[in-house]
């Protein structure tokens, strides 16, 4: 089959390799025939996450047919139409049994490498690095799903595949953003990043019942979107101070709810720092940029909420203790738990209430993915969401 | 420091697994399924009910090949070990079952006192690239968990674009 290889920094290649088989008894092999690119996947791009080997198979956001079911699987037919879940769950283990799948104890086959920097491992995921697995992923023809019954969805008629494709990762981890805020109705949230997953936190935010919805950003067509989409406000953090704004937008309150749908590549505008973030990731002695996350303690009202659902991996530095401690901030985050919210974002999308596929801005061929990667990387072409259309 | 029969090396490792300790004993008394979660083990002998011959794959030491004999069985409760004669890899162990408090199942804690290359020192340095005794120990009972409350042992073997590697047998230091 095809398949998109990460092969170094900046460089994925299409290779025909091997097609995926049933391994376990739990297995399901899927025909891909949409997926996409994560903003995560860019980490892994830029060489920011460890563990990666030349020929890793990249890509955890599949939409499929379902051509091959292990003996244990009871769900699942072939011929099947899925959507298959980035964060892979065990369905059983203690976390999976509270609908915590991100922190499965059972799907990483390497979690005893995990154990050496987080203590505990964590769930594996798609085409996510080794410490995550080692998972070959869905940017390929074919699929190997472990265990299917957990991790994949037939989809409902009346989804199409293109919203699908949304809901296998993107929207879950926007959608958890807003979910872990605890929104009681009524609250401001202000959503750090307006790519994909913060333009899906946008639209959680106002289902769960926010009453103000503000976008930062410094990309011109991702705020456009986030207003007229979204309807939210927008600050460019290249123009404006973002925590003197936030501060009187709110009439010196400060926002209820911060989300970072950014994580440790976050651009920022204050040089200084900027550049010793960016020195300090460069030369391996600080992985994560924090520039965002100081940006939300700052800013978010005391008793607040920071959720953080964009990715970090290692280390940050100049880590605010003293204003977050002070402020009784309340701080949530994590990989989204997909089984958890796939079937009710099934709802939302069935209902009309969300179309997820707004996002995608840009269609490619797997063939194509290169130009893909540096499309997205680099949001030319006014892009936002890239489809990869496989079959 | 050595002990009186030259181990100089105890490692240990627990993990809570969410089925009863019974269930948890009689699985190490099954060849099939020891063989499918010991970390390495590329086979076992059964010789009596005491007595095996194992062939594992022993992380910073290599392929070896070991009678061992059981020293003590206390049923559904706890299984202790040792090498017989001349192997590589020296050792006794044991693995015990608790019931694990609020319904979480069982605390199996597993021992390996072994004569390991450098003793200490060399442990230290075989534990930060994950080839130490201790990581042996944490590879198999993360296995162990996986198979008792999954019924299979996660993998992620598949296909990459590692040439001449078709099948991604080896990973990043990981046994996928």
């Amino acid at each position: 089959m095809r398949a998109a290889c990460w092969e170094d920094k900046h460089k994925v290649e299409i290779y025909d390799v091997p097609d995926p088989a049933i391994v376990n008894p739990h297995d399901a092999v899927i025909k891909v025939t949409n997926t996409t690119i994560c903003g995560s996947d860019l980490h892994l791009y830029d060489g920011v996450v460890p563990s990666m080997e030349k020929g890793d198979i990249l890509g955890h956001e599949p939409v499929g047919e379902v051509v091959a079911v292990g003996p244990e699987v009871k769900n699942h037919r072939v011929g099947e139409r899925v959507v298959v879940s980035s964060i892979i769950g065990c369905g059983r283990c203690f976390y999976c049994r509270n609908e915590e799948y991100s922190l499965c104890d059972n799907s990483n086959p390497n979690s005893w490498m995990q154990e050496k920097l987080y203590t505990y491992g964590t769930a594996g995921i798609f085409g996510y690095s080794h410490l995550f697995g080692g998972y070959p992923g869905a940017q390929a023809e074919y699929l190997r799903v472990p265990y299917a019954d957990v991790n994949a969805f037939a989809i409902p008629d009346g989804i199409s595949d293109e919203q699908a494709v949304c809901i296998a990762d993107a929207f879950p981890t926007g959608f958890m953003g807003a979910d872990l805020c605890g929104l009681k109705g009524g609250e401001t949230v202000v959503v750090w990043g307006a790519g994909p997953v913060g333009q899906l936190a946008m639209k959680s935010a106002w289902l769960l019942g926010a009453q103000r919805v503000i976008a930062v950003d410094n990309v011109p067509h991702r705020l456009d979107m986030a207003h007229e989409v979204n309807c939210a406000e927008t600050l460019d953090f290249t123009e404006t101070g973002v925590t003197d704004a936030l501060r009187e937008m709110t009439a010196g309150r400060g926002p209820d709810c911060c989300i970072d749908a950014c994580g440790m590549e976050a651009h920022g505008t204050n040089i200084l720092v900027g550049a010793y973030d960016a020195l300090k990731q460069a030369a391996k002695l600080e992985t994560d940029r924090g520039h965002v996350v100081r940006q939300m303690i700052e800013s978010c009202r005391k008793g607040g909420t920071v959720v953080i659902m964009g990715v970090y991996a290692m280390f940050m530095d100049k880590f605010p203790l003293g204003a977050a401690f002070n402020k009784g901030l309340t701080f949530r985050m994590g990989q989204m738990h997909g089984p958890k919210y796939i079937p009710r974002l099934f709802d939302y999308t069935l209902h009309g209430d969300v179309d997820p596929s707004f996002c995608i801005t840009n269609r490619f061929l797997l063939d194509e993915i290169p130009l893909a990667y540096e499309v997205f990387k680099n949001k030319s072409d006014n892009c936002v969401k890239v489809l990869i259309k496989v079959a | 420091m050595a002990d009186r029969r030259g181990y100089n090396v105890c490692s240990r490792r627990s993990i809570t697994i969410h089925r009863d300790p019974g269930e948890l004993y009689s699985a190490w008394h099954d060849p099939g399924r020891l063989i499918c979660f010991l970390s390495g083990a590329k086979g076992v002998d059964i010789l009596d009910n005491r007595r095996s011959i194992w062939n594992v794959d022993v992380p910073g030491i290599g392929p070896e090949c070991w009678e061992a004999e059981i020293t003590d069985d206390k049923t559904d409760g706890a299984i202790s070990w040792q090498t017989i004669g001349d192997t590589g890899f020296e050792h006794e162990g044991s693995v015990r079952f608790d019931p694990a408090p609020n319904d979480l199942g069982t605390e199996v804690k597993m021992e390996i006192r072994s004569r390991f290359p450098g003793g200490p020192f060399g442990n230290a340095i075989a534990k930060l690239i994950g080839r130490s005794p201790e990581d042996y120990i944490s590879k198999t009972l993360h296995n162990f968990k996986q198979l008792m409350e999954t019924g299979e042992v996660a993998t992620g073997k598949g296909p990459s674009g590692r040439e001449g590697i078709p099948e991604n047998e080896e990973t990043a230091g990981g046994e996928s």
